[in-house]
């Protein structure tokens, strides 16, 4: 919802400004909007000079027009390009790439920046081939280790209610593999059948169980191959998706900008396994700068959606000017 | 108590981007099940169609996210959608905490 309100900020229409109710939240989110555009904004001696002041809180907008086009989907890992126009000619001075979050100052703050499907292969040195990794995928891991045991753990029988008795798990017949890698990736269970059921039982019976089971191997997934990450290609990865990428975060009524700089994705090296559900990485030179890569289940734990989490820690990260 | 204006047009929220989402990846895979029965049939075997399928299912996954994603924001934004600005967070769960930060 907040995203296409984003296409007005930098000149909302007279009667929104105007409206009774909403006017002056409009005003206050615009002129932040503006302020934070020169933080990105063409490095000319004008914005420039407003790049200074906004620093000061001064209001002092950019020069150029601004045009921002919403993007979306798996196909952009960003939401919006920002392109700066010249305001006589209308011609295009520059595009920057945006990263719109809510509720953050910093990248730090976020539980997330980058997310990974977990049939991403991160363990092997070619990413661009995660039909044969060496290593198996974590979904590819759980399916031949682990969910014949989920299965197993729900018989179908309540413990607390010897009349309650429903189909056991294991009676469901079991997609193949390839059928099981393609389907668990998806957010809803709609047509298929298989993870449906998983669904719908999940809460029904033996609910700690099945999450105790899940927890145990995503520990034993990474304790098994967590140190052998490929750095090389998660810096890889990273530089490719991060690199001018500029943050717009909005926390407590006022626009923040971030980004993240090449010498915090460079030189990262296996640290430690925490929580045994987390791989963090650290950089050799800056070793303030921590990369957490937690692996969890996003819709249903051990059923749908297996993916990495990624954040990152800057440990004595300075404060940000308000 | 000011009245909110009822909505004329569809919403596009993220039920209305998931059901088109869901409903293109059905025809999709649909699809792909009768391409890959003609071609086991056709060449007897000879392809790896699990594989095929992996290939295909990958490059075109976002593509129909995409389209139907673009699609929904087409709608404009209306005045009051600027509250959303000031809307409080509440965060008790990782899940929600992440939806939380992502402007959409």
């Amino acid at each position: 919802m907040r995203e296409p309100v984003l296409t007005l900020l930098s000149s909302p229409p007279t009667e929104f400004l105007a409206n009774e109710t909403y006017g002056a939240q409009w005003k206050q989110v615009s002129d932040e909007w503006n302020k934070v555009m020169t933080k990105i904004a063409p490095q000319t001696a004008d914005t420039a000079d407003t790049a200074d002041t906004a620093d000061n809180n001064n209001t002092t907008t950019t020069h150029h027009k601004i045009k921002v086009d919403l993007k979306a989907g798996r196909l952009f890992n960003y939401d919006a390009d920002i392109t700066f126009l010249d305001e006589e000619t209308g011609a295009t001075v520059t595009k920057q790439k945006a990263e719109f979050k809510y509720n953050a100052a910093r990248i730090n703050e976020l539980p997330q920046f980058l997310s990974l499907q977990a049939r991403y292969s991160l363990f092997t040195a070619s990413p661009a081939s995660p039909a044969s990794p060496a290593i198996p995928t974590y979904d590819e891991f759980y399916y031949t280790n682990y969910l014949p045991k989920y299965i197993a753990i729900d018989t179908g029988r309540n413990p607390n209610d010897p009349n309650d008795i429903q189909l056991a798990l294991a009676e469901l017949p079991k997609p193949p593999l390839a059928e099981y890698i393609n389907a668990v990736t998806k957010t809803s269970t709609e047509g298929l059948p298989f993870f449906a059921q998983l669904k719908e039982r999940e809460e029904l019976l033996f609910k700690k169980e099945k999450s105790a089971l899940v927890d145990e191997s995503i520990a034993q997934y990474l304790a098994l191959y967590g140190s052998q990450i490929d750095v090389n290609a998660f810096t890889a990865k990273l530089v490719a998706d991060q690199t001018d990428k500029h943050y717009i975060l909005w926390k407590n009524g006022k626009f923040h900008y971030d980004t993240i700089t090449q010498e915090e994705m460079s030189d990262l090296q296996f640290h430690s396994i925490k929580n045994g559900n987390a791989i963090v990485l650290q950089s050799a030179t800056k070793p303030s700068i921590e990369y957490h890569l937690l692996l969890r289940w996003r819709n249903h734990k051990g059923i749908l959606n297996p993916a990495w989490q990624i954040s990152m820690r800057r440990i004595r990260a300075t404060p940000v000017a308000q | 108590m000011e009245q909110q204006p009822q909505p004329t047009t569809p919403k596009s929220g993220r039920s209305t981007k998931a059901a088109a989402t869901h409903l293109t990846l059905q025809v999709r895979d649909n699809l792909l099940d009768i391409i890959m029965r003609v071609i086991t049939r056709e060449y007897n075997n000879a392809v790896d169609t699990d594989r095929l399928r992996t290939i295909i299912v990958a490059e075109t996954d976002p593509l129909i996210t995409v389209t139907t994603t673009q699609q929904s924001q087409h709608q404009p934004p209306r005045v009051q959608d600027i509250g959303a600005f000031f809307k409080k967070c509440q965060v008790t769960k990782t899940t929600q905490q992440t939806r939380c930060v992502n402007l959409c």
